[in-house]
């Protein structure tokens, strides 16, 4: 397994060494637009995206999640994939 | 966002203590409410154990919304008199945060009766607007203000030729030309005579759409005629108060929503950094337009705590629609009793310090620190979309200048049954344990103790704090040293505790003042040369900075920080002495602790021993964390260089302690040094070697 996918297999660790330093590079950055989930009356997990300043609304994408680790695993994706198409990872 | 807001006053109350529940409903005209003595507020670990009082309160009640009015300014409600037949000039410094943020009020002032005088205020231009009667006739100043500079500004009407004039000089840079007086003025035909008048600083007198409050310092303002001196405001005074004297002529003022005090002024240059030794350099307030000390909305019901009431932790339960919001009642015994030998100290200070907070919505560290992505809560959106209900210590102001106060005379929406499992929503893990295993307490608080000092603990042979007591006052910590010299045991269930040195004012009773000077593992950093309280003059920051370290009080103190839950104990060989293994009583194993419902037991903010810093000789330490990650790093005060293999991961000394002593009084201590070992007492239903440790100690020091 990569690197990525044993992080995407387990969000929260323990890891080792080199996937530590992923999961930090992944969680790092600005907060204007880092995405969070919004937890939902029905129990489920809205994704959305943060303003950056105070006070701001909070962009809703839409996109749900029955759960806080599908979540997880879809914005670490999604991070990767952006980070990696930046040249970045 | 949220439907139904309320506030409670005061929090902590006896039987037969009147408390005023203020509601404001958002949305729709209904909402429900019943009083519920809370076991449990943790939603998903441990799952809601809320059990509802009959209590004369439950219903339907009709409700609206109620509005607050943010912003801090200085208030003189009987002012001095004004003629232009005399002439007048206001004289002032101004340091503006946010000179670009639009029309901003400095000065206000209307006649008795409300019709409007004149007004000073920063145009949507950053230039000042010397304004008379109506919105036409002004004049307007040539330089724009300069962001965090001071600038000396004149403002008045000169008899002898008919103007109004302003002035502004702006105090240069040390490398930058020479500052200058800039002056613009015109004739004017202005006609005033009043005998007194209502004047604002900071704010309008009346809230306007138009016009906001001010963000910046103001220093020194004063009022003249000719040579003489009509009313000169002392901007520090007893910056404990809420009282500003006029040193001259008796047209004292009042602050409104809790402006910081002892600030540095015009004349400040880094010398002295205690106002109490240099007050001329500290002769200004810091107004914010997002300050807010009292919301001010009506009463909505009123209510006595019944004479059989339990001590314990309730809350005021309100639903609108889909949404329920919750308030705190401490319920205490009266003054110097006790219905239980154990008394649970509720950390409400360090609930203050941290209402409302929502640094973790706007502060780029929020998911690396945690280790997780942000999951937000119907509070965690309405305090991101709303500022409607202020800021916490863990926040900038939105001009950049660190928090410094909380106040509970306000909705808190965070840390409530169903909210974060953090400060008194992680302590009902403790509750919920003690409920389960029929153990009586009493419940006092933070703010019982500082009024009361150790009488309110002198009645219990047993004082237990729970997950993070992290703010606390001297006269708190003069409180418990006081009852463990006289023989009482202490439990400190938690982690990061006796950290922040605190204030509290008797004039602003609801409020907690925090600097966070210098260093420490903080959100907000605060500014030079405002490191001491206004409300004492003690130095704020770490008890540790002050020469107070936590160590001598309960034998550790903060080492480390991270938050994903990785890590647990192992027993030490000193465990095994006879004087400390009946801690272990039914443990098997050399390690314990890897889950609970934070993950480890030794996790979040922890702590350890350090006889440098005054750790008792005889404490024991008999467990240490160890299998932490890279996330756990040391706290600030723990390292003098930063360098690569600072973590936990690397360094075994940054761990928890489990640390036992006794005192020479006959009494004991034990701190479990870990924030989320309440969360692990809670975890299989409380069995586990986590509480059974807890429970080993706790019989112990009731005596049984």
């Amino acid at each position: 397994m990569t690197d990525f996918e044993t992080l995407v297999a387990n969000p929260w660790g323990p890891f080792t060494p080199a996937v530590a330093d992923l999961n930090l590079r992944l969680r790092s950055g600005p907060i204007k637009g880092k995405f969070v989930l919004l937890a939902l009356d029905d129990g489920r997990f809205e994704l959305g995206q943060l303003p950056g300043h105070w006070p701001g609304k909070i962009e809703r994408l839409g996109i749900t999640y029955e759960t806080v680790l599908d979540g997880e695993r879809d914005i670490l994706t999604c991070r990767h994939n952006q980070l990696t198409l930046e040249g970045r990872l | 966002l949220k439907s139904v807001l309320a506030y409670s006053d005061p929090w902590s109350a006896c039987p037969g203590d009147e408390v005023k529940l203020h509601v404001s409903l958002l949305e729709g005209e209904i909402y429900e409410l019943d009083l519920v003595r809370v076991i449990s507020g943790d939603a998903h670990g441990l799952g809601l154990d809320l059990r509802p009082i009959d209590c004369g309160l439950q219903g339907a009640y009709k409700g609206a919304k109620a509005t607050t009015r943010l912003g801090s300014s200085l208030l003189i409600d009987k002012g001095p008199p004004l003629s232009t037949a005399t002439g007048f000039e206001f004289d002032l410094w101004l340091w503006p945060t946010t000179p670009h943020a639009g029309r901003q009020a400095i000065i206000c002032a209307t006649d008795v009766e409300g019709k409007p005088l004149f007004s000073l205020e920063i145009d949507d231009q950053a230039c000042l607007r010397w304004k008379f009667g109506n919105e036409s006739d002004h004049l307007r100043s040539i330089q724009p203000l300069a962001q965090r500079k001071w600038t000396h500004i004149k403002a008045g009407f000169d008899p002898k030729h008919k103007s109004v004039y302003l002035r502004q000089y702006t105090k240069s840079e040390p490398l930058s030309e020479t500052a200058q007086w800039f002056q613009t003025d015109i004739k004017s035909e202005l006609s005033l005579d009043v005998a007194s008048m209502r004047l604002s600083f900071a704010a309008p007198l009346t809230p306007n759409d138009t016009v906001k409050p001010y963000n910046g310092k103001i220093a020194a303002p004063c009022l003249k005629v000719g040579a003489q001196t009509l009313a000169e405001w002392a901007m520090l005074g007893d910056p404990a108060t809420n009282l500003v004297v006029d040193k001259t002529g008796g047209f004292d003022g009042i602050l409104i929503n809790l402006p910081a005090r002892a600030v540095t002024g015009p004349d400040w240059e880094g010398d002295v950094h205690d106002w109490r030794f240099s007050p001329q350099t500290y002769n200004a307030i810091h107004f914010h337009a997002d300050d807010l000390y009292d919301a001010l909305w009506p009463v909505s019901h009123r209510f006595t705590v019944p004479e059989d009431l339990m001590s314990g932790y309730y809350a005021f339960r309100l639903k609108a629609g889909s949404d329920t919001s919750y308030s705190p009642l401490f319920v205490r015994p009266r003054s110097g009793t006790a219905r239980a030998p154990l008394a649970f100290l509720a950390s409400t200070l360090t609930t203050l310090a941290y209402g409302n907070y929502h640094f973790h919505l706007h502060a780029d560290i929020n998911e690396a620190s945690l280790g997780r992505v942000g999951v937000l809560s119907r509070e965690d959106i309405h305090l991101c979309e709303s500022d409607e209900l202020g800021l916490a210590t863990y926040d900038y102001h939105a001009d950049g200048s660190p928090v410094r106060y909380g106040s509970r005379l306000r909705p808190i929406v965070n840390n409530w049954p169903g909210g974060e499992v953090w400060n008194l929503n992680a302590d009902t893990h403790l509750l919920a344990w003690l409920d389960k295993t029929g153990q009586a307490y009493d419940l006092i608080t933070d703010e019982d103790l500082h009024a009361e000092g150790v009488s309110v603990l002198a009645p219990y042979k047993c004082i237990m704090v729970g997950s993070h007591p992290e703010y606390w006052t001297s006269p708190m910590m003069e409180g418990l040293e006081s009852y463990l010299k006289s023989g009482g045991h202490f439990m400190y269930l938690g982690g990061n505790g006796f950290y922040w040195r605190t204030a509290k004012s008797a004039h602003w009773p609801a409020a907690v003042e925090v600097r966070h000077a210098e260093s420490g593992g903080r959100y907000t950093a605060e500014w030079a040369g405002h490191y001491h309280m206004a409300f004492t003059g003690e130095l704020g920051g770490l008890w540790r900075r002050s020469g107070r370290p936590a160590h001598a009080l309960i034998g550790v103190g903060t080492v480390g920080i991270g938050f994903d839950g990785i890590g647990h104990f192992r027993r030490t060989a000193a465990s095994y002495d006879q004087g400390v293994n009946w801690l272990f009583d039914g443990i098997k194993g050399e390690t314990f602790g890897a889950q609970g419902l934070l993950g480890s037991a030794a996790g979040s903010e922890i702590d350890a021993t350090n006889f440098a810093l005054g750790t008792p000789q005889n404490a024991i330490v008999v467990a240490k964390s160890e299998g932490h990650s890279l996330t756990m790093q040391p706290m600030p005060e723990e390292i003098s260089m930063p360098h690569a293999a600072m973590s936990a991961h690397y360094d075994p000394n940054i761990c928890a302690d489990i640390t036992y002593f006794t005192t020479a009084s006959g009494g004991a201590v034990l701190s479990t040094s870990s924030l989320s070992w309440p969360a692990a007492v809670a975890f299989n239903g409380f069995d586990n070697d986590t509480a059974r440790l807890t429970a080993n100690a706790l019989r112990r020091f009731l005596g049984g």
